[in-house]
This record gives structure tokens, sequence and C-alpha cells, in this order.
């Protein structure tokens, strides 16, 4: 979960890192480059460009660090928007719905409901069609039962507590078959 | 010998840099050391990747909200049976439905604009979803635009019949 957004920042900081690291190899490997000093060196015996090579090397310093910043201030950034989504998904109440067999889930805000039967109205409509005689939730004679994981992870049937308490510790939404129900997840 | 050799080497290349743009010189303070990589890591990236260059310049800007908007790259875009992928930038596009109108002249030879477009008709048979953060397949179209913008990081264009799967998936 939360590995999952690193990743792209890091890579973008890891390509910039590769490309620096590379430069510096080509220009350490290069016999051409190590014939060039020889040549430059004579042309200026001056103590002064000997100088002002040591306030290059201070630049050089100087790159490394900046570049250090940039990075700790994309990852930063990164995290941060990582934070933000979580908190988004808990203060608005929406939560992922998948149906066993389909593919593709959806998304389903639990505050804009005030009991499970309009809950069961926008699963129908969602996941309807799916079945020749709809999904029925919360009927005896149906095939289909909600389940839902909870703020510790462990699933549990929707409907067996108050709606409060349930829209308070709802994370997630599934629509099975009841006979799958009776398997252990 | 050997302690001099790479120091020249660096101060070498640095100057050679520095001979190629002569308008610049070196200065003993290190304040002015601080625009040269801006400008230097600028024409890198230009060359290299564009956001890359984008976030850099929200760096030098130190605007907070300029780099965090460099740093959303476009989503790629990926139609269910072909290999190659298409990018597209959410944030250049203010609705679902400009999205959608923006898929259908992707995917769809001769496509006439003036259709009522939405999602569930802009590739016709073919599903619109995307993976979010979790890497979950989700149906675009759930969330506000802006909240979706947030959190897509791929769209995936399915076919309406593959979306039902045989194999159950344990979570």
């Amino acid at each position: 979960m939360y590995c999952s957004d690193p990743p792209h920042p890091l890579h973008l900081v890891a390509s910039d890192k590769q490309q620096k690291d590379h430069k510096l190899i080509l220009s350490w490997k290069k016999p051409t480059m190590d014939s060039d000093p020889l040549g430059v060196f004579p042309n200026s015996p001056k103590y002064h460009p000997y100088y002002s090579q040591t306030t290059e090397f201070g630049g050089v310093i100087d790159l490394g660090l900046s570049l250090r910043t940039i990075q700790h201030e994309i990852y930063h950034s990164s995290g941060q928007r990582y934070c933000s989504n979580e908190g988004y998904r808990r203060k608005w109440g929406y939560v992922k719905v998948t149906m066993d067999g389909l593919v593709v889930g959806r998304k389903v805000c639990v505050l804009d409901h005030g009991s499970y039967s309009t809950l069961a109205h926008q699963l129908e409509d969602m996941f309807g069609m799916q079945s020749v005689s709809g999904l029925r939730l919360f009927q005896m004679e149906s095939e289909f039962c909600l389940v839902y994981r909870d703020e510790e992870g462990l699933w549990r049937n929707a409907g067996d507590v108050p709606w409060n308490e349930f829209i308070e510790s709802v994370e997630r939404l599934r629509i099975t078959r009841r006979n799958d129900a009776v398997l252990p997840f | 010998m050997n302690s001099f050799e790479p120091q020249s080497q660096d101060s070498l290349q640095r100057r050679f840099h520095q001979d190629n743009s002569t308008t610049q010189q070196p200065r003993d303070t290190t304040t002015p050391f601080i625009p040269k990589p801006a400008s230097k890591n600028h024409n890198n990236s230009n060359s290299s990747s564009g956001a890359a260059g984008r976030s850099f310049q929200g760096f030098g800007l130190n605007v907070e909200d300029d780099l965090v908007s460099s740093v959303v790259p476009p989503v790629t875009v990926v139609l269910e049976g072909r290999s190659i992928c298409q990018r597209i930038s959410l944030d250049k596009h203010g609705s679902y439905q400009s999205l959608a109108s923006a898929l259908r002249q992707m995917f769809v030879d001769g496509a006439d604009s003036t259709d009522d477009l939405d999602l569930s008709n802009a590739i016709p048979g073919h599903l619109i979803a995307y993976e979010d953060m979790e890497n979950d397949l989700l149906l675009a179209g759930d969330l506000t635009w802006k909240d979706f913008v947030r959190v897509a990081k791929r769209i995936r264009i399915l076919p309406v019949k593959g979306n039902t799967r045989q194999v159950k998936r344990n979570e």
C-alpha cells in the first residue's frame, strides 16, 4: 500500500543520479580526457589557473549538495501526496467495491447513504446486470451477500452491525455468492 | 600525483563547460554558484525528459504548489489487445467528458465529435477503467473529476466481455 507510490519518484531520482554517475564514469574512463590535462597545463603555467581550479573543485561540492536537496524535496512531495490521498478516503467516505467474478471494481461513498437499503440500491444499479434476477442484497432468497473489510482487516458480513458502526469501520466492500461465503478467505 | 589527477580532471571538465559559455566567469563567493546548476540542469533535462525539467524549474521558483504539480506525470493509456500505449495528461482536461472525447479521438477511427459523449460510450463495446495507487482496477466515473486525476495511475480500456473473470482471486 505505502510502497506503491514512492517507486515512481524514486525512479525519477534514480534516473537522475544514474545519469550523473554515468557522466562521471565516462569522464574517468576516457583516455582522451586523460591526455587533455597534459596538453592544457603547459599552456597555462601561471599560479592563477591553479587557484581557479581549486575554486572550481569547491563548486563541484556545492553541485552535489544542491542535487541532494532537490532529490529530498521530490521525495517529500511525493510522500505528502500519498498521505493526502489516504486522508481523502477516510474523510469523504469513498470505499472500493468488488464483485466476485468481475475484473473492474467500483467506488461508493458510504456517507451518501443513511441506511443499508439505499446502499443496496446503489450496488444494484452498479452490479445488478451481472445476474438475471439482480443482486437482491439483504434478502433471504438472494444468492449474493455483501461482506466488508473493517479497519482491522477482518472480513465481516454487512448488516450485522448498526449502520452508523458500519460506516465508521468499513474499508472495502465485496459482493460474493452465498455458497462462496462459507469458504475461508 | 594520484590525488592531484582526479581533481585536475574535474576542474578541467568544468572549465571546458565554462569556456563554451564565455559569458560566465568563476567567482569567489558561493552564492553565484546556485543559479549555475539550475540552468545547467535545465539544459540537461530539456534534452532528456520534460518531467524532470519541470520539476527543477519548480524547485528554482521555490513555489511548493508548482513543485507538486510539476511532479505529476502524464498517465499511460492501455487499450486491451494493443501492444502500443498512449500517454495523456489528465491535468490538461477539466472533466470526464473531455477525457472521453480525447480517448475517442485516440482509438476510434473517423470519430465524429458532435456525439453526446461520456465514458460509457466513448469507445463502443469497451469500459474505461483505471488503476489506482494500490493497483486496483476500478471503473472511471465514480469519483469527482478532481479526485480521479489525483488517484489515477493508469487508464485501461477493456472490452465489456472481458470484465468477467473465470478464476476467483483471493484477497
